[in-house]
């Protein structure tokens, strides 16, 4: 029932979006519509928490513990960017950068975005599954390509070509599930009795071919991994992340490519039943260990705030694979934790770039100097975010990455341990020596007295609103980083779905 | 026997339909190629609902053949008609050196995908491996063509081999994901179509060599 109302309200949203053109009001309707989503998803995960899971509509729907941990997190995210929406398309129909038409059909657009990610992470087979995720590429397709100029067009080009084949190969590995499931029931039919349905699959998973497992698993892991921002498919990431609208790449460097990795995660507990844990762990490391190079030694040359955060993105799913790859209870409730942490920070970061895009008029790092003292409050926020990102305490992001490395240490992969940290410490540089830039100004530097800030008539000023929500979200991280209680019991059961 | 030869025969030329889009440079030839490579597609799924009654199959093999026949290609005519350009002119690898990697791309599927269990147990789920040759010859259409109707049709031909792959080896999964892939694909190439104009407008020719605003 609370699934239902979960995906009623979401598509409220959507219906709203799609009849009305878009005014402020609309805009605030679908904000509250994202929190009273939040509020829902709480009361269910609290809900499945204590009463084990439960099923809607025929059974089409599905919710434990685990999904509906990510049901959370995906309407976290959307509250907190559908606030920046409203404060975006504003002032850019204010400038007369877009029109009125282009910013209803990216309000519509958005919310049936959310709504396929909503329906990704609830359903019960694994086959729905495939046709959200797929879904949300073709949502958030013009909303990558929204500005409309070359680049932006490019980007949006890329990203749904590469998706839609990375997509495809994850198809190829449901059908191959789907394969070995027939074969294990004697008969083929067309579907009435063997359904795609994940928990059908995770019951009789010992008893699935191993060999064709192993096969339709490598396609899994490519397919969604392709969407969750992983090598080799992983090109489109950076393009799409940093040419969509700020609130748009918060949404998909937020928690879109954290759900295509909720779908890996689903496989792999299949996986890891019929093969041992074993296969799954190697092929997460190579993923995950290729990623992180890739990620930190891309990372050094980046000029401009949003492509650096996206490389940050291909990091940190780096660090969520290794720590997948670690495989025990323990180890998935941190990757849990880090899906959480990392997509408000990652969120929040993202929109810090788009109030600096309306305030500063640029968000190129060489362009950028000394924001702590032009803009204490947007500038502190940035600092905080950064800092958190990088994985300082007391931000949760520091006990999920400290927890995942220290279970990696005891099942045997201190190897991968001491390469994670060689790279984090470049990646750490990096960073530092960019928003050192940003942030402070280096009097040391000649430039800088030719750099005259735009005269401060013609800034805009941030809004209360958009500075307040940013700080609410980083104190949410610093809290779920320092205070175990209530989150804990639940991620620890949210990962027993997957550890069995 | 029964229909088995039909079938078989069938199932060849999707593959062949796609080694023929790879060897054309002329854009009109490829969408007929990719026409008919949607009709053969759509025989295969009638030809196997009718040798099992199967009902249901046959309802997915018209889908294919109304969609994949017609649909996408009349699309593909549209952007065709739109930009003008007859050739794609300068693929990233000259005719001769496709056929001779299409020939590895369909070689390593009948050694690879015959390995797996139970693929080679009856003489529908044998020809699975065309299916992946197909995706193969898809996959470097996209990689190697710079046109954009060139790479929407790679996209076609690669979504084609999955379909061929899941109508042999599966008979078709259940019908509301097979009508649900169909849709979201269906959507994939309208999305394609549009930004595909809107590109034209913004690029004057549509040729995405040019589009090299963003890399590391």
């Amino acid at each position: 029932m609370l699934i239902n109302l979960i995906l009623f309200v979401s598509l409220f949203g959507v219906v709203c979006a799609l009849i009305f053109k878009w005014t402020k009001t609309v805009g605030i309707i679908l904000s509250v519509t994202n929190v009273i989503g939040l509020i829902l998803s709480i009361v269910l995960a609290e809900k499945v928490f204590h009463n084990g899971p439960v099923t809607s509509f025929h059974s089409t729907f599905y919710a434990d513990s685990l999904s509906s941990f990510m049901a959370l997190v995906i309407e976290l995210i959307s509250a907190l960017s559908s606030v920046f929406s409203v404060r975006f398309l504003s002032y850019e129909l204010l400038k007369k950068k877009t029109s009125l038409s282009k910013a209803s059909h990216y309000v519509a657009l958005t919310q049936l975005f959310i709504f396929a990610m909503l329906i990704a992470v609830l359903s019960s087979s694994v086959g729905l599954m495939w046709i959200a995720i797929e879904a949300t590429t073709i949502a958030t397709t013009f909303l990558v390509g929204y500005r409309g100029n070359r680049k932006a067009l490019e980007a949006s080009w890329k990203y749904i070509t590469i998706c839609s084949v990375g997509v495809g190969l994850a198809f190829i590995g449901t059908i191959f599930f789907y394969f070995a499931e027939t074969h294990l029931l004697g008969h083929t039919s067309n579907g009435n009795s063997i359904s795609l349905n994940w928990t059908f699959l995770i019951q009789h998973a010992k008893q699935l071919n191993p060999k064709i497992v192993k096969f339709a698993f490598g396609f899994i892991l490519l397919g969604y991994g392709t969407k969750a921002g992983l090598v080799p498919l992983h090109s489109w990431l950076p393009d799409a992340h940093s040419q969509a609208p700020a609130p748009i790449s918060a949404l998909m460097s937020g928690v879109l490519i954290t759900v295509a990795f909720y779908a890996i995660l689903r496989f792999k507990a299949i996986a890891d039943i019929t093969l041992g844990r074993w296969f799954s762990e190697d092929l997460l490391i190579v993923i995950g260990l290729l990623s992180l190079l890739l990620a930190s030694s891309l990372l050094i040359t980046q000029k401009e705030i949003k492509r650096m955060l996206a490389y940050h993105s291909i990091e940190h799913m780096a660090l969520i694979a290794l720590g997948a790859a670690a495989g025990t209870q323990l180890a998935i409730a941190a990757v849990l934790l880090h899906i959480l942490g990392h997509g408000l920070v990652k969120a929040i970061l993202f929109l810090v770039s788009g109030e600096v895009a309306i305030t500063e008029g640029t968000t190129e790092i060489s362009k950028l100097k000394s924001l702590l003292s032009s803009r204490p409050i947007l500038g502190g926020i940035f600092g905080f975010g950064l800092l958190a990102l990088l994985g300082l305490p007391p931000f949760s992001l520091f006990i999920s990455e400290f927890t995942m490395m220290k279970s990696e240490a005891t099942v045997g992969l201190g190897w991968v341990v001491a390469t994670t940290l060689i790279l984090m410490a470049v990646i750490f540089a990096v960073v530092i020596n960019h928003s050192r830039h940003i942030l402070i100004a280096d009097k040391s530097n000649k430039h800088s007295k030719d750099h005259k800030p735009f005269p401060l008539a013609s800034r805009i000023k941030s809004s209360r609103i958009t500075s307040g929500s940013l700080i609410i979200g980083l104190m949410i991280s610093a809290v779920i980083g320092t205070v175990s209680f209530p989150l804990q019991s639940l991620l620890m059961s949210a990962a027993k779905v997957i550890t069995g | 026997m029964g229909l088995y030869p039909l079938t078989y025969l069938s199932a060849g030329s999707v593959l062949l339909f796609a080694v023929i889009i790879l060897w054309r440079k002329d854009i009109k030839a490829m969408v007929y190629a990719v026409s008919l490579q949607g009709i053969t597609l759509s025989a295969v799924g009638i030809l196997e609902a009718l040798s099992k009654h199967n009902l249901a199959l046959g309802q997915v093999g018209i889908e294919t053949l109304i969609l994949k026949g017609f649909i996408f290609p009349y699309l593909m005519f549209k952007i065709y008609t739109n930009s003008g350009s007859k050739r794609d002119t300068e693929p990233l690898i000259n005719t001769t050196a496709s056929m001779v990697y299409a020939s590895i791309f369909i070689a390593i599927p009948f050694f690879a995908i015959g390995r797996l269990p139970y693929v080679s147990s009856t003489p529908i789920t044998k020809l699975a491996p065309l299916g992946f040759a197909t995706l193969l010859v898809g996959l470097f259409i996209i990689i190697t063509r710079r046109q954009v109707i060139s790479q929407i049709v790679g996209l076609i031909v690669f979504e084609n081999g999955i379909s061929l792959i899941s109508l042999l080896i599966l008979s078709g999964l259940p019908l509301m994901v097979e009508f649900g892939e169909s849709f979201d694909l269906l959507l994939v190439i309208v999305v394609l179509r549009v930004l595909a104009t809107t590109i034209h407008k913004e690029f004057g020719n549509i040729d995405l060599a040019e589009m090299k605003g963003l890399h590391d």
